[in-house]
């Protein structure tokens, strides 16, 4: 049997900052190639597309990834809304499409999958712009009407599609991997920290700064807990600024902004925890990224944490401090989330969620597995 | 070393029995050879010898990738996914991906020979700093080397570690990246051999009444500050009425003022540019030459004065960047830019006599203190290191 040719639509790796779904279609691409060194026969053959490079055709990192690419003459908001209207279709010769995201393109008769990652702009509209919350639920009408099957990251998700119209039967769960971040450069953290004042032990917060996540909240029970830490230890906190206009200072509190991601993986090497508490989230990557360098990790219900990290309500700043206090002192409890951290991200190996996917593109054309 | 991360393609040997995988960017032995060319043969042949070692060679090129495979020495693994070089390096600048685990398989050290290397999943990062030519002097470089400074600073800044070839660059790299020093590693290069010695003839056609001759031997680019030996030789040919200037390298950029100076020199009929040579022409030329000149402004090591003095041949340079470091006490050195200095001493090396065969000797001597294998050892050290920090992934003070 020929190999499968599958479309995947990369457009989000044209951003500059590319976030979660970056890190999703990157991991998805470095399982494939782990499960490629493994068995090469059953390698799908993956055609990239995303709109033209803003360098030219030969200086297009998108060509540097090992698969062949096809970019359409269409700068990237034109070529979206070329999709979203169906003036831009798939080519022929495919047996799946699959696009990392909401932003779907009409598929003809290729079976289409999407990656749905979050209805959350419907569960808190609030903490989106307007702007994106319509945008949001026009693609999310057009995904339904043009997708044969959803991937989605956890069954919270799975619940909120079938709410939205799909059927259970057409969604298939399959978690985020852990296992994507480079080494950890420890002395380059080391060295930013201290060009940051910081010496020692510290706490660490990662993520974009917005309404969702929750922060003004982390930083009163942050504020809470410092005078009980063995010394004042701070808070670091990592990652661009969204948008939303809340202060998120505090005494303690330093902002590292963005770091390269060597750099970031040697905070989480590290930092005493990782304190991860958004009021809502549709997987919560952080945590299984500190979770994968051996760092215990204080977070809100999440699906990804799979019961390895430290539980706390996130409405509710007391619990937040209690965590907090707890996990950063006591040895006995960050040995434990240790080790059920270190268990819970060797389950979410990129190679066996690429795995899972080739099984979904094996059965939506109709390759095999389909009973 | 550190978690399971996925299904390594090819499990690194270091738990079994200690050996380092490394994976080594051969690009640079493709197509005419180089400098850096040169070091990368000589490096991966001391290397592939160790067996503390296991090598393994790739390189960044679509169009020529099929060539690595008869220019790698014995004992080094190829395989690979093809490499296209261009997009590669777009992705590498801004993306930090794809990791080279993705086109060689699991390594424990990637070692990047030519001031760039590869993002990685796990493997250790190692890259040659060959000089800072493009930080010290941007005048004297063309545009893709001035790329190269924020390539070094973003490897720095992700953890690599970095090699040079002298103390003197370590030094440089220090002071204008603000590098830790202890991740910076000065490894002497061996000496690159010459083919045999000569067996009739220098192959360099001499002028009509010339029996004897300078030699000097470098690309033809500003930094080697040929202009400088040209005004100097025009002393030599006054005193020395059968000797030659002869330049062995091809036309790199800005030959225009090294042009000028030939068509300006009063003993123009009797500089002859032989332009390249492969190795057999370049050993012949070497072992026929009355003296070695080296006129450059900087240098990140200095191959062609070594050569010559492990071939009898005695040299005459400027005390540029890391050459004395190099030539030590096997050399004559006189101040960059200083051509009646290079004359004289020139003058004096073409004479002969009791001097010059004592810098020969200590010439030879010097020479032997480098080798590829001792080479190799200093890089193979550093890998271990590299590693071993990759391996120390949690921060001490927590």
């Amino acid at each position: 049997m020929s190999r499968l040719r599958v479309l995947l639509l990369v457009e989000q790796l044209r951003r500059s900052a590319a976030g979660g779904i970056g890190t999703y279609v990157l991991g998805l691409l470095q399982g494939l190639n782990e499960l490629a060194a493994v068995d090469p026969e059953d390698e799908p053959e993956l055609i990239l597309t995303a709109s033209r490079a803003r360098g030219g055709e030969s200086d297009d990192p998108l060509a540097g990834l090992g698969h062949a690419l096809r970019t359409s003459p269409l700068p990237g908001p034109l070529l979206t809304r070329a999709w979203d209207r169906g003036i831009v279709r798939a080519p022929s010769g495919l047996d799946v499409v699959h696009a990392a995201s909401l932003a779907t393109l009409e598929p003809g008769r290729v079976p289409l999958v999407v990656t749905v990652h979050d209805l959350l702009w419907r569960r808190v509209p609030d903490a989106y712009p307007p702007r994106g919350r319509r945008w949001h639920e026009a693609a999310l009408a057009r995904a339904l009407r043009r997708a044969d099957h959803f991937v989605v990251p956890a069954e919270v998700v799975a619940g909120d599609l079938v709410e939205a119209g799909a059927s259970r039967e057409a969604i298939t769960v399959i978690p985020m991997g852990s296992d994507h971040l480079p080494p950890p450069d420890v002395p380059g953290a080391v060295a930013r920290l201290a060009s940051l004042g910081v010496r020692g032990p510290f706490l660490l917060c990662v993520g974009t700064l917005e309404p969702r996540k929750n922060l003004p909240r982390l930083i009163e029970a942050y504020e809470s807990i410092r005078e009980d830490l063995p010394e004042r230890w701070p808070l670091v906190m990592v990652g661009p600024s969204g948008w939303g206009d809340q202060v998120m200072t505090g005494s303690g509190v330093v902002h590292a902004g963005t770091v390269s991601a060597t750099e970031l993986a040697g905070l989480y090497a590290s930092a005493r925890l990782l304190a991860y508490v958004p009021l809502i989230e549709g997987f919560g990557l952080p945590p299984v990224e500190a979770m994968s360098v051996g760092t215990p990790v204080v977070a809100s219900p999440l699906p990804s944490t799979g019961g390895a990290a430290r539980e706390v309500d996130p409405n509710d700043t007391a619990s937040i401090a209690a965590g907090l206090l707890t996990v950063a002192t006591d040895d006995a409890v960050r040995e434990e989330l240790i080790r059920r951290g270190s268990a819970r991200a060797a389950e979410l190996s990129w190679a066996s969620i690429a795995r899972r996917h080739r099984e979904v593109w094996d059965r939506v054309s109709g390759r095999r597995g389909a009973g | 070393m550190c978690k399971a991360h996925g299904v390594p393609p090819e499990r690194p040997a270091t738990a079994a029995n200690d050996r380092l995988s490394v994976g080594f960017d051969a690009t640079p032995l493709l197509g005419r050879p180089t400098g850096v060319g040169v070091f990368c043969a000589g490096a991966l042949a001391g290397l592939a010898v160790r067996d503390d070692l296991d090598m393994s060679a790739f390189a960044v090129s679509w169009r020529r990738r099929e060539g690595i495979a008869e220019r790698v020495p014995s004992g080094v693994a190829i395989g690979q996914r093809p490499m296209p070089a261009r997009p590669l390096h777009a992705a590498w600048r801004r993306m930090s991906v794809p990791p080279i685990e993705w086109f060689v398989g699991r390594r424990d050290v990637v070692h990047g020979s030519n001031f760039v290397v590869p993002p990685t999943r796990s493997a250790a990062r190692v890259v040659t700093v060959h000089d800072l030519t493009v930080v010290r002097f941007p005048e004297l470089c063309d545009a893709p080397t001035l790329a190269y400074p924020g390539l070094i600073r973003r490897a720095v800044a992700e953890g690599a570690w970095i090699h040079t070839p002298s103390a003197y660059v370590a030094e440089e790299v220090v002071a204008a990246f603000g590098v830790d020093p202890t991740r910076v590693r000065a490894v002497h290069h061996g000496v690159p051999e010459l083919a045999a010695g000569p067996d009739g003839g220098s192959g360099v056609v001499l002028p009509d009444g010339c029996h004897h001759y300078v030699l000097s031997v470098g690309t033809i680019e500003p930094r080697k500050d040929y202009p400088l030996l040209v005004r100097a030789f025009d002393e030599v040919a006054a005193v020395h009425p059968d000797v030659a200037l002869v330049i062995v390298g091809g036309d790199g950029w800005g030959s225009g003022a090294f042009d000028e100076a030939v068509a300006a020199s009063a003993a123009r009929k009797r500089i002859v540019r032989a332009g390249y040579l492969d190795d057999s022409g370049l050993a012949a030329a070497m072992h026929s030459a009355d003296v070695l000149a080296y006129p450059s402004r900087y240098e990140g090591f200095g191959f062609p004065p070594l050569q010559a003095m492990a071939a009898g041949v005695p040299v005459v340079a400027t005390a540029a960047g890391a050459v004395p470091e190099v030539v030590g006490d096997g050399a004559w050195l006189v101040a960059p830019g200083d051509g009646d200095a290079l004359a004289a001493r020139l003058v004096e090396a073409m004479a002969g006599g009791g001097a010059v065969d004592a810098l020969v000797a200590r010439g030879l001597a010097r020479s032997k203190d480098f080798s590829w294998a001792r080479c190799a050892s200093g890089l193979a050290d550093l890998y271990r290191d590299a590693v071993r920090e990759q391996g120390t992934e949690r921060g001490g003070d927590r």
